[in-house]
């Protein structure tokens, strides 16, 4: 405490984020070096295993979530867009590469959910290593060391490091703590999305290269690369946006390159579904508002469209499939395809409401979807079986499980007062109102559809498992509802999940300084091509939408082209 | 206890705020089993109810001097806190107070405190006791927010917060799987509705920039104003419509002659009105005072309250007006038709309840506003009484709700028996109870509109006099004889252990006093209510509130000189004597031909049982058909439920099979491994054979380049 | 000072490893076990000696041979500790009593010679100025190699492998001796630096390039490139897998370093400026790339997984090479291709060693193991091992932040800079096709539960290989966490190559004027038509 006390006065905060990275990471690694270095110099000192691990991992975790609140405590809210607690020490120098962090608000609110899920799931599923329990918490811990790594990033590179070591402990947790097809899912989790992300790479270096060619200055930091990359002529922006999508989409997941996902998080350990879920799908969904919305803005908005009908089809297709799941994790899994599909839909509007409505979904699912997996975790430790025909009308058993149960159910379907509510409806005001991007209005139509489709299998899920006849497996006995240890697990995602719901204006306000930073290169672009064709239909919705006298709301030429 | 105005306004945050807190409390009481925690979370919910109403009543009285009159429209707007403000884009939860608000928070509160003494009573000895008052709480706590949102985003917090109450509570009984289809069905339903409702929504706010009711209405009367001014029909914004398809014409006026239509699907779908009907019968399942409160006299009312809101945003497309008033008028024909053939007590007064609704989005079509929300109150009173009556015989029988296996139980359940009746009358309006007034004022509004709907309307007033007394005299009249239910608690009996709490007499008794006394309340308003509420001014109140409603209502009196102020003063005075011939026209006939329908009812349920039967055989097919409700269910099933779910199981496949296993699997996967099959055919692990690869390489190599060199000079 | 004299005291740490090799062959005979035994420390002093005195060459030598002779000993020294218990497996082995000893059954000796030698050979590559040099220095690196891998193994297989070996390199050998005779007749030198001046005075000469190409093709034999890869998998499969690990490393540092020094000579302008040499190696180096990841994700044999990945990563290389060092006015850039290639070298070698010395500790009846099966559960018996085997495997997989990524945004850094786009994006999707075969070792070691006893691999205690298997990972993780030194020496080593503009002006001019320029030199000539040369010149033109 003292440490973090003399760093928050001495330098901002500034070592405060390389802290909450590496925190986790060593903790992770000291049991596994533990023993290696103490049998090295021959010491007879006993080395953590089991649950003392275990614990070694929950209070750094919660170590770590301490620091970002002291972080967010420090944090610079009056100009929530301006870098803070900026740590940048060069790492490879002659590559131009920097360990760079520094976070705005955007970064700071998904840190604060990456160190806010990952004690909450290493208390909610306490007993699940039963094996291999050193790793299993290195995995974890690298795992949140890297997740934060990626949202504190500023250096391009550093960034795409953190990005794609997030593959490996979650390839080892599912692979080695998985269910009966893990290695499979390990394996094709890891290919799949590391198959997109070579291509963002490609994307990345050649922005880099790009943004050198134009000042002359050798840098991965993400502000200059951004600043300069917008520059790019249009063709050559398709090409980047290609290249980025192919990873990111991957992450989000967009259909159609969703597949590695339902069974991804179906055969993982809950605690990695649920980090999975909360947290790094958000990878690509955050990839895609630093680098592609800005960085090739021409591009975004041509692809809009294209990206829109995918979003759309992946909506309303895995709402679909989720009502035909016979495995309530699968389920879960998919719906995620589906809920992403509206994150993906809100930023490419490309306006404030949708791409902040696209912060909060990211924010909202990792809760309520980290959380459901964890509620579903909690069923399979004590049924061991996922399957609806198995399990049912859990809520007479287990009244206090149930209950959280339908709380996130109801976060994640989107019912207004809770969170899920926050994001699902900007995303899908920001695409109506971006009409001029996305060119109709059928794509936030058809988009809406969703809404009803989410309530049909969610509903559908509930009344299978939550409610209805009581239905346990044959030797399932002297199961109980929650502990306490559960119950304190789920409180504060439940917590969140109504806070956000009902009042999320502060993270809203915060957010939406960095978002119009995000969007002016694109704003910028509009306001070119409409200058440009000054007769050609209004782009800009955002325009239509503005403050217009009441008198004139109607267009008085229509109307008087009708009156003849 | 003196308050100062502004203390009333200031006070409003607590309506929601009570049952907010109350809800919590109950959540928190169900982690505990003991009696003491069952009995104060209903006391608590009862005490936070009450106190909002109260909260209501003091609003009420200190409203007329602190709202500010802005643009004809007088509301107070009350404080809150931020909620969603990005872009342009802001809703707040902060309050919208004006007459209409005040009418429907009385409804609300009111009704509701009645009931929940009444479910006090009614759920003793449920296992989900406290989570019965915890869901309504909360469902209070949604619909203050449904009324008393200045934001169309916060009426859409509590449309859905009401929804999700409705859900938990149609699946109170969770263990009965046709509690929790019907609870299914009741979501989704819903969410049909209000798949259209937020587009609407959206719509709304790309038009007028805002969702704020106080910015919207202003602008679109300053827009009905502007279409006045420039002489063109009221309609041209359907005109527009008409010209070329709204949704991808991109022009707002083609969005904002489709923002009716859309808002208009949320309302039928929470309002329960065709073709988003089919969810409300089957909300039966849930536990009667739930019926009685959701169900028939607050939450389905939602509807009818929103378009009375925004019902100047509706008139600037008399199109749309014209088909919500063709829909109730319809919705309120075809159920009343089907209540003549149920024999499911609930039942009846669940489609007696569609129907009751289908007369108010009759009254806000032919934009007799004052009308609709009048009736909305009458109806609150006795279709409530008349369902917490219901669960009286309910309770009393053990379940049993089978007409047919009822009869004559006026001798022992004598008070309910009575009250019953009092709803009976109102809602058959038989002349000076308190439904005679408010449906009168609907049908003469229509009369003056469209004289096909009004007929409509008569006519379902006919019949629901006889379906109404049909259900009385068969339960409470003729030979006393009855089947008991197998219910207790909408649980199976053999699966209550033990805890008897008295009920199970094999004998039906009658309601404690205590649980009937919220009845004779409610059978006042039921009977007198007429007299009460028009004396109030309810139909002022409300114009008050839909300030174009009243301006197009006379005749623009504002815009004219004084010399056609003078005709139009004489014109006006002649309408309204011609009004009056109306209201007793139609009032009293229609009052009169209802008193008839029952004697009717009378004859065939009561003297003449058998009769009726002879009746039923000639016309059993017809009786088969609205027996089954038209078959709309099923229909329903095959046409949209079953291709979906078939489309479900074909997704589901197609991306296993085809996206996931053949594509990434297959294709993506599957090509460089058979690639590298291929090449390795060439490693035959043969020394002549790989020195003669490698020959054969740098030959093709060389020569390739050597040609391209030569080729390029 | 005399020239021979100075030439002399270049080669201190090659005369060093000479002497020792001599030392430790004689001593190899000695009838006392231990002195036998103390031939290994004496070669690893003098591999340690080797990379002291390389070290301390800075500035005297070229950058490169310095960078290269440093990390040449330095890996040498770790690939000591992994090859040291070979003879000792072979079985022939006399025992400790002196009585049993036998001269003609002891292989030890010559094979710590041999070892010495080859390495020898390659640090002469790397100060090869002159074609015959660079020929005999090339073929000191591979002749004792066919002895190492005839002698590593008892097995018909071991001496089918070298037999293949040498002939397949004697093939080469008189391939890429061909084309240096062409580039002598067309530039009448064998001197480096003067033919360099030769080509850098003229336009090009057919027969010279005809040379170049010849050459090129020819060299691809020691760095396994198509179209002479076919012998790796073979060689790599009979050989043991630490000698297999000295194959993939030694001949490939050596071939890498005489491509750079040819390709210097004809310089990188005039390199990229030829349709035919441009065109000749990037097919190289794409289907270098395709065969060999093609190939390594079908393979269910270890070692020759390893064999055909080794090919796979010369891919890799070559898209440096062609890239090129780039001009100095960008020097702070990604575009040193050069640089980039020795940095590969040098990470390829230390996680290649990392993979083969636990290959090489795993045995099946004294045999060692082939089937990828074997290598089931090994997390679960023997976590280290596992480890340094997962590290290798990331590592070379590129995934960040290990020293293979780092090489690989280095390499493809370096050709997108250079414009080589298209080539970029082949190389990380061949990098992504990889990743499958290195996630499966990775996979069947950590994710598989072993499987019975009695159907196990056994792990042999060998621990001078275990040390250098963990020495070599802990390096990996090193260089991957503190990569910056060994970049700037890579990039100090390849500097000799960087084009350097004739006038300062111009090195500075583009930068500021037009976002696009090429490589200065390539500004005043035609354009070049190859298509992806094409695909990334278009978007270089200014916006209007």
């Amino acid at each position: 405490m003292g440490m973090t006390t003399y760093m928050l006065a001495s330098s901002d905060g500034s070592s405060l984020l390389a802290l909450m990275v590496l925190l986790p990471i060593i903790a992770g690694l000291a049991p596994v070096l533990a023993p290696m270095i103490v049998s090295a110099l021959g010491l007879k000192v006993s080395v953590p295993r089991g649950g003392a691990v275990r614990s070694i991992a929950f209070w750094s975790s919660v170590a770590t979530f301490v620091l970002s609140l002291l972080v967010m405590a420090g944090f610079n809210w009056d100009h929530p867009d301006q870098l803070f607690a900026v740590y940048s020490v060069p790492w490879i120098g002659a590559l131009g590469i920097h360990f760079s962090l520094g976070i705005d608000s955007i970064s700071l609110w998904l840190i604060l959910l990456t160190t806010l899920l990952t004690p909450v799931t290493i208390l909610g599923t306490w007993n699940d290593a039963k094996f291999r329990t050193v790793e299993f918490y290195l995995w974890l811990l690298v795992l949140e060391g890297a997740l934060i790594g990626v949202f504190a990033a500023r250096d391009l590179v550093l960034f795409y490091v953190f990005f794609e070591l997030t593959l490996v402990p979650l390839f080892f947790l599912i692979g080695i703590f998985g269910s009966t097809r893990r290695r499979y899912a390990a394996v094709k989790f890891f290919l799949f999305t590391l198959v997109g992300s070579v291509f963002t790479f490609a994307g990345v270096l050649y922005a880099a290269w790009f943004a050198a060619q134009s000042t002359g200055v050798w840098s991965f930091d993400i502000n200059h690369i951004v600043t300069e990359g917008a520059k790019m002529p249009a063709a050559t922006q398709g090409w980047v946006l290609l290249a980025m999508m192919c990873g990111f989409a991957v992450k989000v997941p967009l259909f159609p390159v969703h597949t590695w996902l339902p069974l991804a998080h179906t055969e993982a350990p809950t605690a990695g579904s649920a980090i999975l879920a909360g947290v790094l799908l958000k990878l690509g969904t955050y990839g895609l508002l630093r680098f592609v919305v800005p960085l090739v803005p021409t591009a975004a908005i041509d692809y809009a469209p294209v990206i829109g009908v995918l979003c759309v089809i992946g909506i309303l297709y895995t709402a679909l499939i989720c009502w035909n799941q016979r495995d309530v994790k699968k389920l879960v899994a998919y719906s995620s395809v589906s809920h992403m599909g509206f994150c993906v839909l809100g930023m490419f509007a490309l306006n404030a409401e949708g791409v902040g409505g696209s912060v909060m979904y990211m924010i909202n699912h990792g809760l309520s979807t980290g959380a459901l997996f964890l509620c579903i975790g909690m069923i399979y430790n004590r049924y061991h079986t996922r399957q609806m025909a198995d399990i049912g009308g859990l809520g007479r058993r287990m009244p206090i499980w149930g209950f959280f149960m339908v709380f996130f159910c109801m976060a994640s379907v989107g019912l207004p007062g809770l969170n899920g509510f926050v994001g699902e409806f900007l995303t899908l005001l920001g695409a109506f109102v971006g009409k001029g991007v996305y060119g109709t209005r059928y794509i936030a139509l058809w988009a809406a559809l969703g809404l009803i489709l989410g309530a049909i299998y969610i509903l559908y899920m509930v009344g299978k498992v939550v409610i209805g006849p009581l239905r346990e497996p044959a030797d399932a006995h002297d199961v109980s509802d929650l502990n306490w240890r559960e119950i304190t697990a789920l409180t504060p995602l439940a917590v969140a999940c109504l806070v956000l719901g009902l009042y999320p204006a502060p993270v809203l306000n915060s957010i939406e300084a960095p978002i119009d930073n995000t969007l002016a290169p694109t704003k910028l672009v509009l306001a070119e091509r409409k200058h440009a064709k000054p007769h050609a239909p209004k782009v800009a919705m955002r325009d239509e939408a503005g403050a217009v006298a009441a008198d004139d709301r109607i267009d008085s030429v229509t109307l008087t082209e009708v009156s003849q | 206890m003196m308050l100062t105005l502004a203390d009333s306004v200031d006070l409003a945050k607590w309506i929601p705020a009570a049952p907010f807190l109350s809800m919590v409390f109950c959540a928190g009481a169900c982690c505990f089993k003991n009696e003491f925690a069952r009995k104060a979370s209903a006391w608590v919910t009862i005490g936070m109810i009450a106190f909002a109403f109260l909260l209501t009543c003091m609003l009420a009285s200190g409203f007329g001097d602190a709202a500010t009159d802005v643009n004809g429209l007088k509301w107070v707007h009350g404080a809150g806190f931020e909620w969603i403000n990005i872009g342009d884009f802001s809703a707040n939860f902060t309050f919208y107070i004006d007459t209409l608000t005040i009418i429907m928070l009385s409804v609300v509160t009111g009704i509701g405190t009645l009931i929940a003494w009444y479910a006090m009573g009614y759920m003793d000895g449920d296992p989900g006791y406290s989570r019965f008052f915890a869901y309504i709480s909360l469902f209070i706590f949604a619909m203050t927010c449904l009324v008393m949102g200045d934001n169309l985003l916060l009426l859409y917090l509590g449309w859905e917060g009401v929804g999700l109450a409705s859900y938990l509570l149609i699946g109170f009984y969770y263990r009965k799987p046709s509690a929790i289809a019907a609870a299914k069905k009741a979501f989704i339903v819903n969410r049909v509705g209000d798949f259209g409702f937020a587009l609407g929504l959206m719509g709304v706010f790309v038009v007028f920039g805002t969702i704020q009711y106080a910015d919207i209405i202003p602008a679109a009367q300053a827009m009905l104003d502007h279409a006045h001014a420039s002489g063109l029909p009221e309609n041209a914004a359907a005109a527009l419509h008409k010209a070329e398809p709204f949704w991808n014409g991109g022009h707002k006026t083609l969005l904002l002659a489709a923002i009716p239509f859309l808002l208009m699907m949320g309302a039928f779908g929470k309002s329960a009105q065709l073709p988003l009907h089919v969810w409300l019968p089957d909300a039966m399942e849930g536990p009667t005072p739930v019926s009685a409160l959701i169900h028939a006299a607050t939450m389905v009312t939602a509807g009818v309250y929103m378009i009375a809101r925004l019902i100047t945003v509706f008139q600037l497309n008399p199109e749309a007006l014209q088909v919500i008033a063709a829909v109730g008028g319809i919705t309120a024909f075809f159920a009343a038709t089907i209540a003549m053939c149920q024999y499911d007590l609930k039942r009846v007064w669940a489609y007696s309840t569609i129907s009751q609704l289908g007369y108010m989005f009759l009254g806000v079509g032919v934009l007799a506003t004052g009308g609709a929300i009048f009736h909305l109150v009458t109806h609150a009173f006795f279709k409530a009484l008349l369902f917490l009556t219901a669960g009286s015989v309910m309770h009393a029988m053990s379940g049993q709700l089978d007409l047919r296996k009822i009869s004559g139980l006026q001798r022992k359940m004598p008070v309910t028996c009575w009250l019953m009746f009092a709803g009976c009358l109102a809602l058959a309006g038989v002349p000076g109870t308190s439904g005679w007034f408010s449906k009168d004022m609907i049908l003469v509004a229509a009369w003056e509109q469209n004289q096909m709907l009004a007929w409509v309307g008569i006519i379902t007033a006919l019949m629901t006099a006889f379906y109404t007394f049909r259900l009385w005299f068969r339960v409470f009249m003729g030979p006393e004889r009855y089947e008991m239910g197998h219910e207790h608690h909408g649980y199976p009996m053999d699966e209550h252990h033990g805890d008897d709490h008295g009920h199970h007499a094999h004998e039906p008794h009658e309601m404690p006093m205590m649980m009937n006394l919220p009845l004779f309340v409610l059978a006042i308003g039921a009977v007198l209510g007429g007299f009460i509420f028009s004396g109030m001014g309810i139909i002022d109140m409300v114009d008050a509130s839909t300030a174009h409603v009243a301006a197009a209502h006379g005749p623009a009196v504002q815009h004219a000189s004084a010399a056609v102020a003078a005709a139009a003063e004489k014109a006006a005075h002649e309408a309204k004597e011609h009004e009056e011939y109306l209201h007793n026209m139609i009032g009293f006939g229609t009052g009169l031909a209802g008193v008839g329908m029952i004697l009717l009812a009378a004859f065939f349920h009561w003297f003449n049982r058998g009769a009726a039967d002879i009746v039923l055989k000639f016309a059993r097919p017809v009786q088969t058909l609205l027996y089954n409700k038209y078959y709309i269910d099923e229909l329903y099933d095959a046409i949209i439920r079953k291709p979906l779910k078939g489309l479900a199981w074909f997704s589901d496949t197609l991306d296993a099979m085809l996206v996931d296993q053949t594509v990434v699997d297959g294709v993506a996967g599957g090509t460089p491994p058979l690639i590298g099959r291929i090449l390795r055919t060439l490693q035959r692990g043969s020394l002549q054979g790989y020195a003669l690869t490698m020959g054969l390489g740098l030959v093709v190599l060389v020569f390739l380049v050597a040609w391209k060199v030569l080729v390029s000079g | 000072m005399t020239a021979m004299a100075e030439k002399i005291q270049h080669l201190t740490p090659e005369l060093l490893l000479v002497v020792a090799a001599f030392v430790v062959m004689l001593l190899g005979l000695a009838r006392e076990a231990s002195l036998r035994r103390a031939t290994f420390w004496i070669s690893l002093l003098a591999l340690i000696g080797a990379a002291v005195l390389s070290w301390g060459q800075a500035g005297v030598i070229d950058p490169m041979a310095h960078f290269m002779k440093m990390s040449i000993a330095a890996i040498g020294a770790i690939l000591l500790m992994v090859v040291a218990e070979v003879p000792d497996e072979v079985g022939l082995e006399p025992g400790d009593d002196e009585k049993s000893f036998d001269p003609a059954n002891t292989s030890r000796g010559e094979f710590y010679g041999f070892f010495l030698l080859s390495l020898v050979g390659a640090m002469l590559c790397a100060g090869a100025d002159d074609l015959i040099w660079l020929f005999l220095a090339l073929e000191l690196t591979s002749l004792p190699t066919y002895i190492m891998v005839a002698t590593s193994r008892q097995d018909i297989r071991a001496s089918e492998a070298a037999v293949k070996y040498f002939f397949l390199g004697a093939f080469a050998a008189a391939v890429f001796l061909y084309g240096f005779a062409l580039i002598y007749g067309a530039t009448g030198t064998t001197m480096l630096p003067e033919i360099a001046k030769v080509f850098a005075s003229g336009p090009l000469n057919n027969l010279a390039v005809a040379g170049v190409l010849i050459t090129v093709v020819g060299i691809c034999f020691k760095i396994a490139a198509v179209p002479m890869h076919f012998y790796a998998a073979d060689v790599y499969q009979g050989a043991a897998s630490p000698v297999t690990a000295f194959l993939a490393f030694v001949p490939k540092a050596a071939g890498m370093m005489a491509l750079i020094l040819v390709l210097g000579a004809v310089g990188w302008p005039l390199v990229n400026q030829s349709q035919a040499l441009v065109a000749l190696l990037c097919v190289i180096a794409v289907a270098t790339m395709f065969v060999g990841n093609l190939l390594a994700l079908v393979q269910n044999n270890i070692k020759r997984l390893l064999a055909y990945s080794s090919v796979a990563h010369s891919g890799y290389m070559l898209v440096g090479l062609i890239a090129g060092p780039g001009d100095a006015s960008r020097s702070s850039w990604l575009t040193n291709g050069v640089a980039a290639v020795l940095f590969y070298v040098v990470a390829y070698g230390i996680m290649n060693v990392a993979a083969f010395a636990v290959v090489g500790l795993m045995k099946r009846g004294g045999e060692e193991v082939e089937s990828i099966d074997d290598i089931r559960g090994l997390a679960y018996r023997r976590p280290g091992l596992a480890a340094v085997l997962a590290i290798a495997m990331l590592s070379l997989a590129g995934i960040p932040p290990l020293v293979g990524f780092w090489g690989k945004v280095y390499l493809f850094g370096s050709a997108i800079s250079a414009g080589y786009i298209l080539l970029a994006v082949l190389a990380v999707l061949n990098s992504a096709i990889g990743a499958y075969y290195y996630l499966r070792v990775v996979a069947l070691s950590f994710l598989y539960e072993p499987v019975d006893a009695a159907d196990q691999a056994e792990i042999s205690r060998r621990p001078a290989r275990t040390r250098g298997g963990l020495i070599a990972a802990v390096w990996v993780v090193l260089i991957s966490v503190v990569a910056g030194p060994l970049v700037d020496s890579a990039k100090r080593a390849a500097g000799q190559f960087v084009d350097k503009p004739e006038t300062p002006a111009a090195a500075v001019k583009p930068a500021e004027t037009t976002p696009t320029t090429p490589p200065a030199s390539l500004e005043a000539d035609a354009p070049v038509t190859l298509d992806h040369r094409e695909s990334v010149t278009e978007p270089h033109t200014p916006r209007s």
